[in-house]
């Protein structure tokens, strides 16, 4: 360390780093006193990495953090007011009290706790970046124990596959929480990067003036359009993990306060170190004291409320199959708005996907039709990163089934970001993926598992059908810019008409909402029972009504809604009024499934019209693969005529 | 049907599909009278399905020639009628089999159904656009058609169902729905004429469709046969041997036994009316299903001339087809022979009834075990129509069944030793020679040939 005094610039930068590690100290002090919510991790140590990434960057540039996101949130914006009122819960913290310490969002900047969950975001938002053309770049900050996430190599693989301009910032600290790297890491850290054809380089913080030469060409090597460029920077942690929880070795932690270089700066230039020090500790003495003058966060619960908008009928005439509607409506989207672009394996070309749907979009939209790796995590979460900086995505997940891998995607980042972040973002994503049996794929190909992606604030759920047109159905979710939409579509669905005529003797009803609740009404007669069943299980439903009309003078309802969550419970309670009994049909797993809740919710809302209630779903185990034991397994008309007429025989109970 | 089109003469006419919900469709009408002369596109019957009636329009000009009768079900791809240059050509043999014909030498059923070689067009009919929104649940439609009540006063009432039905004929108060119960009426209407007791309060059940099938069935069968009946005690043990060695279902094995049993006494494979018998020429043995779905008899056609494998692959193939509701309608018709089996609910015998257009049917009961018996027996009985046979043959039918089966006993257990066995049948030599019997090497191509037995070569 040189003993010249530093450059004005330089001094600023140690200023910088200082009022990181006070505010973090204040915190630490704050959570001692009982006047945080939640703990804090904090980067005591770090600081300098923050530091030299802002030197390099531009206002265009966009940043992704983690967990251990403070010092990354001062450096790039110098809110302090903002960072403390937010940990301290306060309205006036940047994200309204309402993210925390870890989900922090300000102009470029966005940060999630989940250990390289965020990495595709940034791949995603860098997509957008290189297609703006305006020579931004986005920033990703990982740490050393982020090297055990899948997510992660998905991510360099596309990253680099697609040269995005995107910096990945490892702080390379040596302990994950309170684990050794040398118990969890095999090979090496660059040579990772480098495995995927990526430009690495390695740095430390204990030397600023190195740093921030390194970090300045990585981020220029970066900006020229060189492609991703993965930079470690070795580093420690001088403070624990989070509080309690540190078991290194004292006299290690000790060596590394004192070759810190703030230790070493304050030891070399005292004066300018203390009137540093001064001016920081007055800046957050304020900010704290301002916090405690703002109100906390307040609660701001959305309730869906029935809309008693009535029925009208609905007149649709016989139209191309669902599948060749779904194409019309993605490209129309693709030609009327340049944001929209299709992500998913293999759905380019004339073989588009493996339900044919993009079938030719590609050659007609280039470069807005891309097939993806086999990388489900990486689908959604570039989707994820391109919604968040305004683009359309549409992410095509070719069973439905595969939504598990992208599920952290789903709901620790899609269905997150607008209500954590405060409003600030919209997350105009689709998600398209087909579900259900009767085509022996077996086990792991026929599933229903929309139910575990029910009841997600954030995530809208559709299940399309043929009875509505699915190129309306999908201007409507593309139109939808608050949260996320998972569309579940349905294999047996894609091949059937749209539309046509109702049975002779009923008539098809919506209701007026944007994604609309159908009913098939009798005429003539008040409904026997009621029927709920939504996508796939609707034909199915249809021709058990027909049966259990011409051959067991039983009048059952449909009434299927189009979107599953959020519910309009009222539709199904305004059909019950008539019929008194309920049977909820679904071909998924029955067990806390969506019958399960239009039931309690029938209950809730509406305990004196419902009379009587049963359950057609599927038996409690896997799906085999054999045709006639599947079709067997899987409820269908027969199941749901023979619980119709046993539900029909059922006296007709008061509950309350 | 375009005009163009040069269908040559005799043309086959064959019952369209018309939906996807039915495998059959009903007779109501003949438009025109066999031997009848028709231009092209004339209507030719009328069919009723469960969504609606249509006409069937005449391929090609020229004269009619039919079987059916008003009311029969006829099965999606079967033949309706001929319509040749001068009325006097021959049905085809190999015609496929109608489920309620009356059984005639020419229209015995031969074999499986064949697809249409030159279908008629399908023409949807066109509802008349008053009575769009109106549709009579079957028994409605049924109730309705035997009051001759005109369906038009029905248009636009929607849902049409007994109860409405009733109202509009009798007066009777309508039935909101089948298993509600209703207040009895202090005197049953004299329209329905039920034999109810009186003053005892009731709720009126609709039979369903399949119910009715059956009884109609039935009803003909007890009708038109003098019914008679033997039973006879067989071992448990030669059937399990039977179905252990042929790794079949202990069903497969009966219908198996049973079908080459039939060629040895033909008269139990036969329809008797006006002092003739009616023997059919193909084995089509029927087997009973009731596990809930209701009473239905698929049945295993050309049963004589298949492998145990197949007919117990085929009749496990039926049951899931049955426990789904999914049986066709084609599977159900064509039955020569019955097979009951009630041996699950634990009954030791009873008297089988013999279905409509048949001569026999075997009822099997459930395993006894007689006070000291080291091994249960079980007890077959034939039902038979005395105009037929007789009480003897019967007996000897049943003598001979057990005898077949008890042939399977020998060698049983005997550990995994292969010893020569008939590919048909699959009784191994030792078993043949209990039964003085012999095997014969097939002639076959070279490393593929197998053993037959006596037995089989000889049919039975």
């Amino acid at each position: 360390m040189s003993d010249s005094f530093p450059s004005p610039g330089r001094v600023q930068q140690y200023g910088q780093a200082l009022l990181i590690r006070h505010v973090e100290q204040t915190l630490l002090d704050l959570f001692a006193k009982g006047e945080l919510f939640g703990t804090v991790h904090t980067c005591i140590g770090q600081e300098w990495t923050g530091v030299a990434l802002a030197a390099a960057a531009r206002p265009g540039d966009v940043w992704f953090s983690n967990h251990r996101c403070h010092g990354h949130y001062l450096a790039r914006t110098d809110d302090v007011d903002g960072l403390v009122a937010e940990i301290m819960g306060r309205q006036t913290g940047v994200c309204g009290g309402r993210g925390g310490s870890q989900h922090l969002c300000r102009e470029g900047f966005f940060s999630n706790g989940v250990q390289g969950g965020m990495t595709p975001v940034a791949a995603g938002c860098a997509l957008a970046l290189d297609r703006a053309g305006q020579g931004g770049i986005t920033v990703v900050f990982i740490g050393d124990g982020t090297l055990g996430e899948g997510v992660l190599y998905e991510t360099l693989n596309i990253a680099s596959k697609w040269r995005l301009p995107l910096l990945i910032v490892l702080e390379n600290n040596r302990y994950a929480q309170s684990t050794s790297q040398t118990q969890t890491l095999a090979g090496d850290i660059e040579a990772r990067a480098r495995a995927f054809g990526m430009a690495a380089g390695r740095t430390s913080t204990e030397d600023p003036s190195a740093l921030l030469a390194d970090t300045a060409r990585a981020v220029e090597q970066v900006r020229a359009g060189d492609g991703p460029f993965f930079l470690c920077v070795d580093t420690y942690r001088l403070m624990a993990h989070s509080k309690g929880d540190d078991n290194r070795d004292p006299a290690e932690v000790r060596a590394h306060w004192e070759r810190d270089p703030l230790t070493v700066f304050q030891k070399d230039f005292p004066a300018a170190a203390a009137r540093l020090q001064a001016e920081c500790e007055e800046r957050v003495r304020q900010a704290v004291a301002r916090s405690h003058q703002a109100p906390f966060a307040m609660a701001e619960i959305s309730v869906i409320k029935p809309a008693r908008t009535g029925w009208r009928s609905v007149e649709l005439p016989e139209m191309d199959r669902v599948v060749n509607r779904i194409h019309h409506a993605l490209q129309r989207s693709l030609q009327r708005d340049e944001r929209t672009i299709l992500l998913g394996e293999d759905i380019e070309g004339a073989y588009g996907g493996a339900f044919k749907v993009t079938k030719n979009l590609s050659a007609e939209f280039p470069g807005r039709v891309r097939n993806m790796p086999i990388s489900e995590a990486a689908i959604v979460g570039l989707g994820n990163g391109l919604a968040l900086a305004g683009w359309r995505p549409v992410c095509e997940i070719m069973f439905g089934d595969f939504l598990t891998l992208a599920a952290d995607q789903i709901i620790n980042h899609a269905a997150k970001f607008r209500y954590m972040y405060n409003g600030q973002v919209k997350v105009p994503l689709v998600i398209r993926t087909p579900m259900g049996g009767r085509r022996g794929y077996g086990a792991t190909h026929s599933q229903s598992l929309e139910k575990h992606f029910l009841g997600l604030p954030g995530v809208q759920v559709v299940a399309l059908h043929h009875r509505l047109d699915p190129s309306a159905t999908y201007d409507a979710v593309l139109a939808h810019e608050e949260g996320a939409t998972l569309v579940i579509e349905n294999k047996l669905l894609y091949g059937l008409r749209v539309g046509g005529p109702a049975p002779d003797g009923f008539v098809w009803e919506r209701t007026d909402d944007v994604l609309p609740t159908v009913r098939l009404r009798p005429l003539g007669t008040v409904p026997d029972l009621t029927i709920v069943c939504y996508g796939g299980m609707l034909p199915e439903v249809e021709a058990a009504v027909e049966r259990l009309f011409d051959e067991h003078e039983l009048v059952a309802e449909i009434v299927c809604p189009l979107r599953l969550y959020p519910l309009d419970w009222e539709p199904i309670a305004d059909s019950v009024r008539a019929s008194r009994r309920l049977l909820l049909v679904e071909e998924g797993l029955g067990f806390a499934a969506f019958g399960s809740e239009v039931a309690a919710q029938m209950l809730e809302h509406a305990p004196d019209v419902l009379g009587a209630l049963a359950r057609v779903a599927a038996p409690e185990h896997p799906i085999p693969s054999a045709g006639p034991l599947e079709k067997q397994l899987l409820p269908g008309a027969s199941q749901v005529i023979r619980a119709a007429r046993e539900l029909v025989a059922k006296p007709v109970a008061t509950l309350r | 049907m375009s005009a163009s089109t040069v269908i040559s003469l005799p043309a086959l006419v064959y019952l369209p599909k018309e939906n996807n919900n039915d495998e059959s469709a009903r007779l109501l009408r003949w438009r025109v009278a066999s031997g009848a002369r028709v231009v092209a596109e004339q209507a030719l019957a009328e069919f009723e399905t469960s969504k609606a009636t249509f006409d069937l329009p005449a391929p090609v000009g020229g004269v009619v020639q039919y079987q059916h009768r008003e009311g029969d079900e006829i099965a999606n791809g079967s033949l309706v009628c001929l319509i040749s240059e001068d009325g006097n050509a021959a049905f085809p043999a190999d015609a496929p089999a109608v489920s309620q014909a009356p059984p005639s030498a020419a229209a015995v059923a031969t074999a499986e159904p064949v697809k249409p070689v030159n279908p008629a067009p399908a023409i949807a009919p066109q509802p008349a656009p008053g009575v769009l929104t109106t549709r009579l649940s079957s028994a409605a439609r049924a109730l309705a058609t035997e009051r001759g009540v005109d369906l038009a006063q029905f248009a636009g009432r929607g849902l049409v169902r007994v109860s409405d039905v009733r109202a509009l004929i009798g007066g009777t108060p309508p039935v909101a729905s089948p298993a509600r119960l209703e207040s009895a009426p202090a005197t049953p209407t004299a329209s329905e004429d039920p034999p109810l007791v009186p003053g005892v309060p009731f709720r009126v059940v609709e039979l369903s469709r399949s119910k009715r099938v059956e009884i109609s069935q039935l009803q003909s069968g007890m009708r038109q046969t003098l019914p008679s009946s033997v039973t006879r005690a067989c071992p448990t043990r030669s059937l399990r041997a039977a179905a252990e060695r042929g790794r079949a279902s202990l069903s497969a094995v009966l219908v198996f036994e049973v079908g080459r049993l039939l060629h040895k006494y033909p008269a139990f494979n036969a329809c008797h009316s006006n002092g003739r018998t009616y023997q059919y020429e193909a084995v089509n043995v029927g087997f009973a299903l009731d596990a809930g779905a209701g009473l239905k008899v698929p049945v295993l056609r050309c049963a004589d001339q298949r492998s145990l494998a197949e007919l117990s692959s085929e009749l496990h193939e039926q049951q899931v087809l049955y426990l789904n509701e999914e049986l066709p309608v084609a599977a159900l018709a064509g039955g020569t022979f019955t097979i009951t089996d009630l041996a699950q609910e634990g009954t030791a015998f009873f008297h089988p009834l013999i279905s409509q257009g048949q001569g026999a049917i075997l009822g099997v009961g459930a395993e006894t075990f007689p006070p000291g018996a080291e091994w249960g027996v079980f007890h077959l009985t034939l039902a038979f129509d005395h105009q037929l046979a007789n009480g003897r043959m019967a007996a000897q039918f049943l003598h001979d069944l057990a005898a077949r089966l008890s042939g399977y006993e020998a060698g049983w257990g005997a550990g995994t030793v292969e010893e020569p066995y008939c590919r048909h049948c699959e009784r191994t030599l030792s078993a043949l020679r209990e039964m003085r019997g012999f095997l014969v090497l097939e002639a076959g191509q070279p490393g593929v040939g197998g053993h037959v037995c006596s037995l089989c070569l000889k049919g039975f």
